[in-house]
């Protein structure tokens, strides 16, 4: 039985559709009204996290090795005759896929044929086709993509500070793996983890922009193969509260010294975590942003320039906060940095500069909403998270005070927390 | 509905209009444009991002920040990239349309009103830019122009144009060099300003939801002066010699995988041919290119085409393994050769066109890419909109591709080779 749900925010006067599908899929849809593109994203919550697990029932764990999931996806567009790129070029839609820690996306983009599209879509992602000998072939090509990152200085600082971080939790893995891991993985393997983590219960479709909720049910009622809820269940080690090195530093050549300073935090789940997430964002803009006194100091200080900015990263067992950028002096910039966290937990945010903060994140939302493509990442994100909608966020920002950005900083940002990752100049 | 208007408003300047009802956010750009040379592109970049910093009436960084981001996130920032033997350099400033704020505030006309101060009130001290943010964005672009080796792609593109259009301005990167950079006085800048105010060709574009009558009125007051400029039009295509014999140039750095870019130099005269050959030779994931060099050979992990129609020049770029460089190189060359001898099948060429459509008329759905889009056509003296363009492309034969196809010769291959000395993966 399929039945559907309206999502709506009156105040924006938008909404969206989610559709329980008969199948398990949820298909989410937000209809935009005058736009010719249309996005979709056929997503799966499988990324590379998911390395052990179990089937419900079943008494042990399997270990599958590191960038199997990565490696899946780029298998999964080779179905037995052709590839995926081959059977969209005939609607003209420009598709892709990417994995990440936690979830394994195929998109398109279009502006005409979505529906035939979309159709594709939903039949390669539902068609494996994993053998020896396309493996091997797989193997030159993610070889080649595993040694072009190595060459990125910027990603080799990231996941630096992850194992600076992260002593237990899987995103200290390399969402591709090495050529050493990838080595090991067989057909068996591939069509194991597709039939624990493809199962429709366990993914979702996001479609904006110019689309027909009713063509889209037509076209999942076609195509979309009922199949068991495998109730998989991943395994996540318990991670300690503390970090697991306070610092990492790597040589290459960079023109400048890059420096990622991390603070890692308890994790959060559903609303909660979307609630927090805002109070940290505008927390770390009042704190670093372009207005701010710390950023002022730090350029006065010619210890950073454009490049500098934070990140926060909230996943299932995961949360930490991150100041990024170049730097001569890294280890100032993160003295800076530690002694503006502890004044703002003594002295709390100024209210005038809360407002304008909250005011032009508003209107980042504002200009969000006129992206087909930002709209449908947004769905995405709300897909990821069982409860949370796609306007959670914006009700957070509504009802945020500067007081919960001081307790977001007291919570989420504690330099006992504190971990750094530089890659400085061979 | 999209509404295109382009006057003139004489003394060189001229006045560009996009609109379409669903925009949310609107988007003002006035761009300078001038020949390149050694010292232009560093002068032009400096320039317009110490005018975005302040401005008489908001004399500091902060002050203009917290200007803008009242209005609902609105930002002034400046831009600096080359159309052909030409740099374009200016400002541009965002907001969401009046209609969507809180209130229904006027905020459009407060924006461009920020802008227009920047422009022609900057904040001097004694006559000359502040010695305090000249040399913090003197720093800035000394850094973007040391972090150039960070991309290690982009870097060798970077290289690899100095050979490619070398003795002709295309040749000077987008910054220009680091001795460029340093060399800059603030007496200079201003200097370099006003001449840029006498001299250079200025295109203001607004693209909007309709409803910025009155900022268009702002601008065009604020320009009307300049009518009386004896500024003469530029032809922007000057298309690159090719050079006698093909360049072979190639050094090394340490790095894991090797770039490869090869620059193919044509006079065919209709350059959306050239667009949809480009684009069915490399610039697709069904491409010539992607299917044999990268999929059935696997010799390198990307080698997309791109097509500069003002040199009339066709790059590709490549991610190869030191083992691969001449096979690679060997078979980019042979598929051009299949391509000039019509060894591609009619549904290639179909999938290309469509490809290439579906990715033009998808620009209707942004204001800045619509912007965008009227700044190329203005390149080239016309006003298409994608949909005019899509038809012209939709008739182009097979013969026509393959003759475009012959007419490509070798100019460049330039090889940044990984030395061997490659860092590992911790």
């Amino acid at each position: 039985m399929t039945d559907k749900q309206i999502i709506r925010d009156e105040a924006l006067d938008e909404q969206y559709s989610i559709i329980h599908h008969k199948s398990g899929l949820d298909i989410l849809i937000w209809k935009m009204e005058g736009y010719r593109t249309t996005e979709a994203m056929f997503v799966t919550k499988y990324g590379s996290f998911n390395n052990i697990f179990r089937k419900a029932g079943q008494k042990d764990f399997t270990a599958v090795p590191e960038g199997i999931a990565h490696f899946l996806e780029h298998k999964l567009f080779e179905n037995e005759d052709c590839s995926a790129f081959a059977l969209y070029a005939k609607t003209g839609a420009d598709a892709n896929a990417y994995t990440t820690f936690d979830h394994t996306a195929y998109l398109f983009s279009c502006s005409q044929n979505w529906d035939k599209s979309l159709e594709v879509l939903l039949k390669f992602v539902q068609e494996p086709y994993f053998t020896r000998e396309n493996i091997d072939k797989e193997l030159g090509i993610i070889g080649q993509e595993i040694r072009m990152g190595l060459d990125s200085p910027e990603r080799r600082c990231f996941y630096a500070l992850l194992r600076a971080l992260y002593s237990e939790h899987p995103i200290k893995i390399d969402i591709v793996g090495t050529e050493e891991t990838i080595a090991k993985i067989t057909p068996e393997l591939l069509y194991e983890c597709y039939d624990n983590y493809y199962d429709l219960h366990n993914m979702f479709l996001a479609i904006a922009g110019n689309v027909d909720e009713d063509k889209v049910i037509e076209l999942a009622d076609k195509l979309l193969r009922d199949c068991e809820d495998r109730k998989v269940e991943t395994y996540i080690p318990s991670e300690p509260r503390d970090v697991c090195q306070k610092r990492i530093e790597l040589t290459c050549p960079v023109g400048l010294p890059i420096f990622n300073i991390g603070f890692k935090a308890e994790p959060l789940s559903g609303e909660e975590r979307v609630k927090k997430s805002v109070a940290a964002s505008v927390a770390l803009e009042l704190m670093s942003g372009t207005m701010s006194s710390l950023y002022k100091r730090l350029l006065d200080e010619r210890l950073i320039n454009s490049t500098f900015g934070y990140d926060i990263m909230a996943k299932d067992g995961i949360f930490f906060t991150a100041f990024t950028g170049e730097s001569e002096d890294p280890d100032r910039v993160c003295e800076l940095c530690i002694e503006e966290i502890e004044r703002v937990k003594r002295e709390g945010f100024d209210q005038r500069l809360f407002d304008i903060v909250r005011k032009s994140t508003y209107g980042q939302i504002i200009r969000e909403l006129s992206s087909p493509e930002r709209v449908c990442s947004g769905l995405m994100v709300s897909g990821m998270m069982d409860g949370v909608d796609s306007f959670c966020q914006i009700r957070a920002l509504r009802e945020l005070t500067a007081e919960q950005c001081r307790q977001a900083v007291d919570e989420l940002i504690d330099p006992e927390y504190c971990a750094v990752s530089v890659v400085r100049p061979e | 509905m999209l509404e295109f208007k382009r006057e003139r408003l004489g003394g060189g300047v001229s006045f560009s209009r996009v609109t379409d009802k669903k925009f949310k956010s609107c988007s003002v750009k006035v761009a300078f444009i001038t020949e390149n040379s050694y010292s232009s592109s560093a002068k032009s970049a400096l320039l317009f991002s110490i005018l975005a910093t302040s401005n008489a009436k908001l004399p500091s960084r902060t002050a203009l920040t917290e200007a803008a981001e009242e209005l609902y996130g609105s930002y002034i920032s400046s831009f600096s990239s080359r159309i052909g033997d030409y740099v374009t350099a200016g400002l541009e400033c965002g907001f969401i349309a009046d209609v969507n704020t809180i209130g229904k505030e006027v905020i459009s006309t407060k924006a461009v009103g920020i802008l227009l101060d920047c422009l022609f009130d900057p904040q001097l001290e004694d006559g000359l830019f502040s010695e305090e943010y000249f040399s913090l964005k003197q720093k800035e672009l000394c850094d973007a122009i040391a972090a150039y080796v960070n991309n290690k792609r982009a870097y060798a593109i970077r290289e690899a144009r100095k050979l490619i259009f070398k003795g002709e301005p295309a040749m000077y990167s987008d910054y220009g060099s680091l001795e460029d950079a340093t060399a800059i006085t603030r007496e200079d800048l201003l200097d370099y300003r006003r001449y840029l105010f006498d001299n250079a060709v200025i295109e203001i574009s607004v693209s909007s939801d309709g409803s910025t009558s009155d900022c268009e009125e702002l601008i065009k007051e604020r320009f009307r002066p300049f009518a009386n400029r004896n500024v003469q039009d530029i032809t922007y295509r000057t298309n690159s010699p090719l050079k006698a014999e093909p360049l072979f140039s190639e050094i090394s750095e340490s790095m894991n995988q090797s770039k490869m870019v090869m620059a193919f130099k044509s006079d065919y005269e209709d350059i959306y041919t050239v667009k949809l050959f480009s684009t069915m030779f490399g610039g697709a994931p069904f491409s010539m290119l992607f299917e044999n060099v990268r999929e059935k050979l696997s010799l390198c992990y990307y080698c997309p085409s791109v097509y500069i129609d003002t040199k009339g020049t066709m790059l590709v770029d490549s991610g190869v393994e030191n083992q691969n460089l001449t096979a690679a190189r060997e078979e980019i060359i042979r598929q051009l050769h299949q391509a000039a001898e019509g060894g591609f099948t009619d549904e290639l060429l179909e999938n290309s066109k469509r490809f290439i459509c579906d990715s033009f008329m998808s620009n209707y759905d942004s204001p800045y890419n619509m912007q965008d889009w009227f700044t190329a056509q203005m390149t080239r003296g016309t006003s298409f909109t994608p949909d005019e363009i899509c038809d012209r492309l939709n008739s182009v034969t097979k013969e026509q591709i393959r003759d475009c196809a012959a007419s490509f010769r070798l100019d460049t291959v330039f090889t940044v080779k990984a030395s061997g000395e490659a860092v590992n993966g911790q």
